[in-house]
């Protein structure tokens, strides 16, 4: 049943009546509601998961249901209790932090004792060399662009030589706080954007239901302080348009400030937020120019100054990241025209490198959740054209999330980058308050059912495509035993141990060459130069492949000036789990039959002039500098 | 006045004192870490740009957070572009030298505008004693949890492997250094042997390493030969061993290089 005009104005006198409570001071005594007995069941949630982790480490079935009936158990009571309307602002604000920490823990609760993830091993080595050096900028062999955008490692570097802390403290304090930061400024943003309380609280939870936020954007990495930082920047700028404020100087002040720390922490993150902030600009242009209304007008002052600051980065500190981005671009449109063209056929969903399917369930939840995100999509899309078409911002937040769509078209086609992915978190800021709007403007007054149950309606609803987004997302495998060639599950002691051995005992800064795995621990712990086909354009997987030394395999470790080569001799004892073990290029990648040939791996040991100078087992290293000679 | 300005004026300089003095144990150098890196700037910066009670509290907390997060990443900035590294007196003048600038700053706006301060202690957020036990439950719960994981991690991680290595001795021409870690959760004996090229010229026997502990010396050679070879073997006493209880080939052992490395001269 839709809403009379009385009824509409007994919603907004209460609404208005919550904003004339937020804007005085006084001595009301909070209310916490179900936060408390919430945050329990998130616990036990996340106990769950805890649980089917260690089922997961003693190879024992039933890790799958028991994962995702945790993280369902985490997320979906919270979203029913803040699809109620009539909860304070504390117990809604409340239960937004709690879901978001709670979520953040079972990231943590994959990798407790260290970073594994291999772009987490990628940021370590910047913040080791701003620890280790006191300057910016060094070169990081592994992601070369990293240094060029420092803001976490600063904050690193921070809490390192003043606290004391390691890196792996450090970085999970920093995105902890920065995901605190995240969960109250988007909801702020959106709580003065809509002037609904009830409605920005479902949007922060369909937020934090996007693909990147369980795993993506809690990995010690640049986005995921960026990404908050682009929501500080929202919030400010909706208080400063929409809060009344007579201190609307310091709003400014803090929106600069935010940007500047977006800019010089991500790149991505960076164009989001010009995106984002341009857009809105442009809409409010629009309007200003076919409406004449009362509404706040953001101006371009902003826009312009972000815009340039971050031209001046781009050209002056990181130019590097035209390099970086432009083929991953590339690359994206041409295999999308490709696939639009009939050359190349569409990608096989759910399906590793290696050709192994994801479990029914998750494909389910996946395909549910597209499908339910679009239909709330449409139907959000229709509420604000219905009802909030002259609301500049939301005009602006359902022009950004007419995005979504074309970008999940990429999933469908074979590309390096994974585009989805990497811009389905930004897309979601937009996606997200329409979704909601669809869902408290369109169904919810349809559904024949009692109070309560609408609700625990909205909340399911939210469950679904909060799991069905987790299993489309990017996700660590679950602990368990070695793997080959998957970062989380093969990193362990013995490589660790070599690459500790390494930096002590043949000191920083030698070339070697490795597999991916025992490459980055040795950028990392061992702080050595890894000589890559990707950033060296030197064939170095021929030589590990080779059944012996030749003219050939010396000509590549003369081109690459190759010092070492590590040999784990784990690579001959199954297949690679990411379809590789070396490098994406690597001959015979993605279409291996059986592991790699032993013998390839033992014949340094009967080549002159090669000497092999550690070994702990598993993982040999041979000095390989006397076995070459100029050409 | 307002108090809190000044409590965290006060806390920004007692806690600037104790890093750089160097005075603090780990815990309280922690704590110093995560108050400059996390509260003391934005909350400085909150007061000074928002001066009154205008912003409610999870604003406040956003504010507080997110400047200092902000502060923090551009701060390293300003330090490489400056004369001093980012080292623990730099970042400690810098995150405390704004907190301090914001603070006074604050203080004056609040006195020019005739601010009325909240009182010091009271904090407009009460929970009753069900809720606080229902909070530390859950509380209880997520260590638990956490608990579980770390101990499975740990678990999981722990191989009980030997290294062994070789290098040219830099000090001695002639020389290399062998070094050998135990790194086992049970003492370990060995027994080691160097060759060059196929002559044994050398054997230590038996070295016993505690768990996570390390051997390395020195050996000098004689001239000519072209491989140093040393190879460690594990020992075990013959009555530990060769028992009929044991399988048979585990007297073997003794006899098979457990690790093996190769130094061309």
């Amino acid at each position: 049943m839709e809403m009379r005009g009385q009824e509409q104005l007994e919603v907004l006198s209460r609404e208005q009546r919550q904003f004339i409570e937020c804007a005085g001071v006084g001595s009301r005594r909070s209310e916490w509601g179900w936060l408390p007995a919430l945050t329990v069941v998130a616990s036990v949630g996340l106990l769950l998961v805890a649980f089917a982790y260690m089922r997961s480490r003693a190879g024992a079935t039933g890790v799958t249901e028991l994962f995702w009936v945790g993280l369902l158990v985490i997320y979906t009571p919270i979203a029913v209790r803040l699809a109620f309307p009539d909860i304070s602002r504390e117990e809604r604000i409340g239960l937004i932090v709690a879901l978001a920490l709670t979520l953040y823990a079972v990231k943590l609760l994959n990798s407790p004792i260290s970073f594994k993830n291999f772009d987490e091993l990628l940021h370590w080595r910047t913040a080791n060399d701003v620890i280790q050096t006191g300057k910016l900028f060094s070169y990081n062999p592994l992601l070369p662009i990293s240094p060029y955008y420092p803001g976490l490692e600063d904050i690193v570097s921070a809490l390192n030589k003043i606290g004391g802390l390691a890196v792996f403290p450090a970085g999970v304090a920093a995105v902890g706080m920065a995901r605190i930061v995240f969960a109250i400024s988007l909801y702020m943003f959106y709580r003065r954007v809509t002037g609904s309380e009830h409605w920005a609280g479902i949007a922060t939870a369909l937020l934090m239901a996007n693909p990147s936020f369980l795993f993506f954007d809690a990995i010690f990495s640049y986005e995921s302080l960026a990404l908050p930082l682009v929501g500080l920047v929202l919030f400010a700028m909706s208080r400063w348009l929409y809060g009344g404020d007579r201190h609307r100087f310091g709003l400014v002040i803090v929106t600069a400030i935010a940007m500047g720390a977006v800019i010089v922490t991500h790149h991505i993150s960076t164009y989001a937020m010009l995106g984002i902030v341009t857009l809105w600009a442009l809409v409010d242009l629009i309007y200003r120019f076919f409406r004449q209304n009362e509404q706040p007008h953001v101006g371009w002052a902003l826009a312009l100054f972000a815009i340039v600051f971050s031209v001046i980065w781009l050209l002056r500190v990181a130019p590097r990241t035209i390099d970086y981005l432009v083929p991953e671009i590339r690359d994206a449109i041409n295999s999308m025209s490709s696939f639009l063209s009939g050359e190349s056929r569409a990608r096989e969903l759910f399906s590793t490198n290696i050709g192994t399917k994801a479990p029914l369930i998750e494909q389910i939840g996946g395909y549910a959740a597209v499908l339910l995100i679009m239909i709330l999509l449409g139907l959000g899309l229709l509420q604000i054209w219905q009802r909030h078409r002259r609301s500049i911002p939301v005009v602006m937040l359902g022009i950004g999330a007419i995005a979504y769509p074309a970008t999940q078209a990429f999933r469908l086609v074979h590309i390096k980058a994974d585009v989805p992915g990497r811009t389905v978190e930004f897309i979601f800021i937009a996606l997200a308050p329409v979704m909601a709007l669809g869902l408290i403007g369109f169904v919810l007054p349809r559904l024949k059912l009692r109070e309560a149950a609408k609700y625990a309606v909205v909340g399911l609803v939210s469950g679904i495509i909060f799991m069905g987004s987790a299993a489309v997302g990017w996700r660590p495998l679950p602990p368990g035993p070695r793997l080959v060639s998957d970062t989380n599950r093969s990193i362990d002691e013995q490589g660790v141990a070599a690459a500790q051995w390494a930096r002590t005992g043949l000191g920083s800064d030698h070339r070697l060459a490795a597999d991916r795995i025992n490459g980055a621990l040795m950028v990392v712990y061992g702080q050595q130069y890894q000589v890559t086909l990707s950033e060296d354009g030197i064939q170095v997987p021929n030589v590990f492949f080779a059944p012996s030394i030749g003219p050939n395999e010396a000509y590549i470790l003369w081109e690459g000036q190759v010092e070492y080569l590590v040999v784990d001799r784990r690579l001959s004892t199954t297949l690679p789990f990411l379809g590789f073990y070396f490098e994406q290029s690597e001959p015979g990648a993605f279409h291996y039959s059986k592991p790699m040939d032993p013998g390839a791996l033992e014949k340094f040991d009967g080549t002159e002039n090669v000497s092999r100078v550690y070994d702990n087992g598993s993982i040999r290293i041979y000095a390989v500098r006397d076995a070459w000679n100029e050409p | 006045m307002n108090r809190r300005l000044l409590a965290a004026a006060l806390c920004t300089i007692i806690l600037m004192a104790v890093v750089l003095t160097g005075v603090a144990g780990a815990t309280v150098s922690a704590l110093a870490g995560l108050a400059l890196a996390f509260v003391l700037p934005g909350y400085a910066l909150t007061k000074l740009l928002f001066p009154g009670d205008s912003l409610e509290l999870a604003e406040s907390a956003a504010l507080t957070l997110g400047l200092s997060l902000a502060v923090s990443s551009l701060g390293g900035l300003v330090l490489h572009v400056l004369p001093w590294k980012l080292e623990t007196r730099s970042w400690t003048v810098l995150l405390g030298g704004i907190t301090l600038l914001a603070t006074a700053g604050a203080l004056w706006r609040h006195r020019r505008l005739n601010v009325v301060p909240r009182s010091f202690v009271k904090v407009n957020v009460s929970f009753t004693l069900g809720q606080v036990l229902l909070f530390a439950l859950a509380g209880s719960v997520v260590a638990g949890a956490y608990i579980l994981a770390y101990q499975g991690e740990v678990a999981q991680n722990r191989t009980d492997f030997t290294q062994l290595w070789i290098q040219p001795d830099d000090k001695a021409a002639s020389a290399v250094v062998i070094g050998i870690n135990n790194h086992a959760t049970e003492t370990v004996r060995y027994r080691l042997q160097i060759k060059l090229d196929q002559a044994v010229v050398g054997e230590i026997s038996p070295i016993e390493l505690k768990p996570e502990g390390s051997w390395t010396h020195s050996f000098s050679l004689p001239e000519g030969g072209k491989a140093v070879t040393a190879q460690l073997f594990r020992v075990y006493a013959p009555a530990e061993v060769c028992h009929g209880n044991n399988p048979p080939d585990l007297c073997q052992q003794n006899r098979e290089v457990y690790r093996s490395v190769v130094l061309q001269r």
